[in-house]
């Protein structure tokens, strides 16, 4: 069913929405929990509650693009997840050696979130990655918004993980460099 | 900043770059292959992402076409040559008739003959490189490759790219241009067509596009004509469109592949899947004696172990080398299987970095240091297989811009898209031997009598690592292995 079907079936209050957007995309959103908890339970969890928020959510909401709404939602449950797990301990799997990789980008301190800074921060994220290779931006989308292996993304590009790591630092070094040039205080 | 928040931050960036990051060219693909008893087969599939752009096409040629979504179904089909039945001699009783036949069936051979002596293509420069950078690290595998089934792929490939695109393909041919690349390789498609009922050598290929990207009738119509391709168009998502696949695969294999191909499903975001295919099946001359086979050692090299031998002790042309000995199957009307069995301590892949083993390989027959022996022969029965990813070698080989969306050109595919690239090229080949063969002819009578008396009685004793090539009829390498196990 295309992506504009199922939205409607949710704008319609059509419970079969759910089972459609579980047909087309479970195991989308079940690879996103998996790379996030590595706990089948956990993860299992998160889609059916990535289900239930869509279908709160929409309508008012009208997804651009069904696939990665689900998954930003997913990514958002998963990690939730996960820092309840983990409140006072390492996880295992790839998000603690994910965090330690973003810790070179920030200082560490405490944040005040506010919205409108974060939507610069986020455009100017978004106009950092466009002026990166396309492979480069979908090495670091991989990494840092599915929360994919380095091995996974390694065999995705035909790279070696060596080559996959030492990319990513640079990446990470450059959107520093890029973000505090314009001001943005990490 | 936490890093937690960054983390958190990122999950709201640019929702089309996500979508991009996960396309399905940036997913390793799973396109296998084809085939069945001795044959092989290349898949190439072009794809391209969620992020593709359709222009404008205001400067398209008149005839793109747009197929109705939803439709699986047939654009551009290949019509192969009619081929007289091979004349059966016991089922005439009246000889004349037999004769007249024959005649016909006789003619046809040499038409296709003479087809083949008036190509000027020179194969040598590809086999040679090629059979090289795929069969170079077969380890302790086994390995098996199609040198014509690449040649087809790639000059199929050629048509459907331009500019520096199709440039770098010309030069790894070893073609001067485009046109004289299509009259070389349909000379080559004729002269080695045979199904006669008696053998069986045919190219088959086929494109088949995605029903939502527009393609050019003209050029999958070049196709059709020049390399006997036919093309399909469909949804790729659709099971429908994969059981096509799989029935036009199934039709042009004898429904010899049913159960294998049964598995096959389109990359739902391909835009293109080539798939060239050699179904061969041949006969041995003579066949070998079942009731010679003996179990005995193969020394492999992850050890000794037990398979059959086929024996026979033979009057024919035993060819050697300071490096390899080399005996010759002849298959009945279909060409020819040549066995090289390195010197003890010489690996095959050594061997086939020696450049007067590829002279051997290519021209076998006119080899000098070969003459008639009495040969016992000791050949293990095989049924080997392997799966080559053509990626790096194509790369090695100087094939490059269409692995990069950036720079490759494939606009005589449809040229409204952007960024489309070659995301997978695998070639999957299976070759069986076993003791059938001949049935008794008089065409086998004519092309195979002569044979002096040896004047000398040598062992040919294949218990170690060796290389094999299956030639055609026209001679050109169908397949060229190594086998390091007999039995898999």
């Amino acid at each position: 069913m295309e992506d504009h079907d199922i939205i409607k079936l949710y704008f319609d209050r059509n419970e079969s929405a759910i089972s459609e957007t579980a047909s087309k995309y479970g195991k989308y959103c079940r690879t996103i929990a998996m790379n996030i908890l590595h706990d089948n339970r956990d993860a299992e969890e998160c889609v059916n509650d990535t289900y239930l928020n869509t279908w709160n959510s929409i309508p008012p909401q009208k997804p651009y693009m069904l696939s990665v709404f689900l998954g930003r939602i997913t990514r958002n449950l998963s990690f939730n997840k996960y820092k309840y797990n983990h409140a006072d301990k390492r996880g295992s799997g790839e998000i603690p050696m994910i965090l330690d990789e973003l810790d070179e980008i920030v200082s560490g301190e405490e944040y005040v979130e506010d919205e409108i800074m974060k939507r610069e921060l986020v455009n100017e994220i978004n106009a950092f990655l466009q002026s990166i290779s396309l492979q480069k931006r979908s090495i670091f989308i991989l990494r840092y918004w599915y929360s994919e292996s380095i091995s996974s993304i390694a065999e995705r590009f035909s790279l070696t993980e060596n080559t996959v790591s030492v990319t990513l630092n640079r990446i990470r070094k450059k959107l520093h460099e890029h973000l505090t040039e314009r001001g943005f205080i990490l | 900043m936490k890093k937690e928040q960054l983390y958190e931050i990122l999950g709201d960036i640019d929702e089309n770059a996500v979508k991009a990051a996960d396309a399905k060219e940036n997913k390793p693909k799973k396109i296998r292959w084809v085939k069945y008893g001795a044959a092989a087969a290349a898949c190439i599939g072009v794809c391209a992402g969620a992020g593709l752009i359709l222009g404008k096409s205001d400067n398209a040629p008149d005839d793109i076409v747009s197929p109705v979504k939803g439709d699986n179904i047939l654009i551009a089909e290949a019509a192969y040559p009619e081929m007289p039945a091979y004349p059966d001699e016991t089922a005439y009783s009246d000889w004349e008739k037999y004769e007249n036949v024959y005649g016909m069936w006789d003619s046809a051979m040499r038409e296709k003959r003479d087809l083949s002596s008036k190509c000027t293509y020179d194969f040598y420069p590809f086999f040679s490189d090629s059979t090289r950078v795929f069969l170079s690290d077969s380890g302790t595998d086994n390995k098996v490759y199609s040198p014509l089934s690449l040649f087809m792929a790639l000059s199929m490939s050629a048509e459907i790219t331009d500019g520096n695109t199709r440039q770098q393909i010309l030069d790894v041919l070893g073609s001067d241009d485009i046109t004289s690349l299509r009259s070389d390789a349909n000379s080559i498609w004729q002269a080695n067509y045979m199904d006669d009922g008696m053998a069986k050598c045919v190219l088959a290929n086929s494109l088949w596009t995605n029903n939502k990207i527009p393609y050019i009738q003209s050029t999958m119509d070049s196709l059709a004509e020049n390399y006997y391709a036919s093309s399909f168009s469909g949804d790729p998502a659709s099971a429908e469109y994969s059981k096509m696949m799989q029935d036009w695969i199934n039709e042009q294999t004898d429904g010899l592949l049913s159960d294998y191909i049964s598995g096959i499903e389109m990359d739902p975001e391909m835009v293109l899947t080539l798939a060239s295919a050699v179904n061969y099946s041949g006969k041995w001359v003579n066949k070998f004696n079942e009731d010679n086979t003996e179990s005995g050692i193969f020394h492999s090299p992850d050890g000794d172990i037990q398979c059959d031998f086929m024996n026979a002790e033979r009057d024919m042309q035993y060819s050697w080398h300071e490096d390899f000995a080399s005996v010759s199957l002849e298959l009945e009307n279909n060409g020819k299987m040549l066995f090289i069995l390195p010197d003890e301590g010489i690996a095959p892949e050594e061997l086939l970095n020696n450049d007067e083993v590829m002279d051997f390989m290519m021209n076998s027959s006119t080899y000098s240091n070969s003459k008639y022996a009495l040969v016992n022969m000791s050949i293990p029965k095989f049924d080997v297989h392997s799966s080559i990813d053509l990626n790096e070698g194509l790369k090695t080989l100087g094939i490059t811009d269409v692995f990069d969306p950036s720079a490759s050109d494939f606009s005589p595919l449809a040229n409204e898209l952007e960024e489309i690239f070659l995301s997978k090229a695998e070639q999957d080949a299976r070759v069986v031997i076993d003791e059938e063969g001949c049935k008794a002819s008089a065409l086998t009578v004519m092309i195979y009598c002569g044979a002096g008396m040896p004047d000398e009685q040598v062992d040919f004793i294949l218990d170690r690592p060796f290389i094999f090539e299956i030639v055609s009829e026209t001679g050109l390498p169908l397949f060229v292995g190594i086998v390091n196990e007999p039995v898999q």
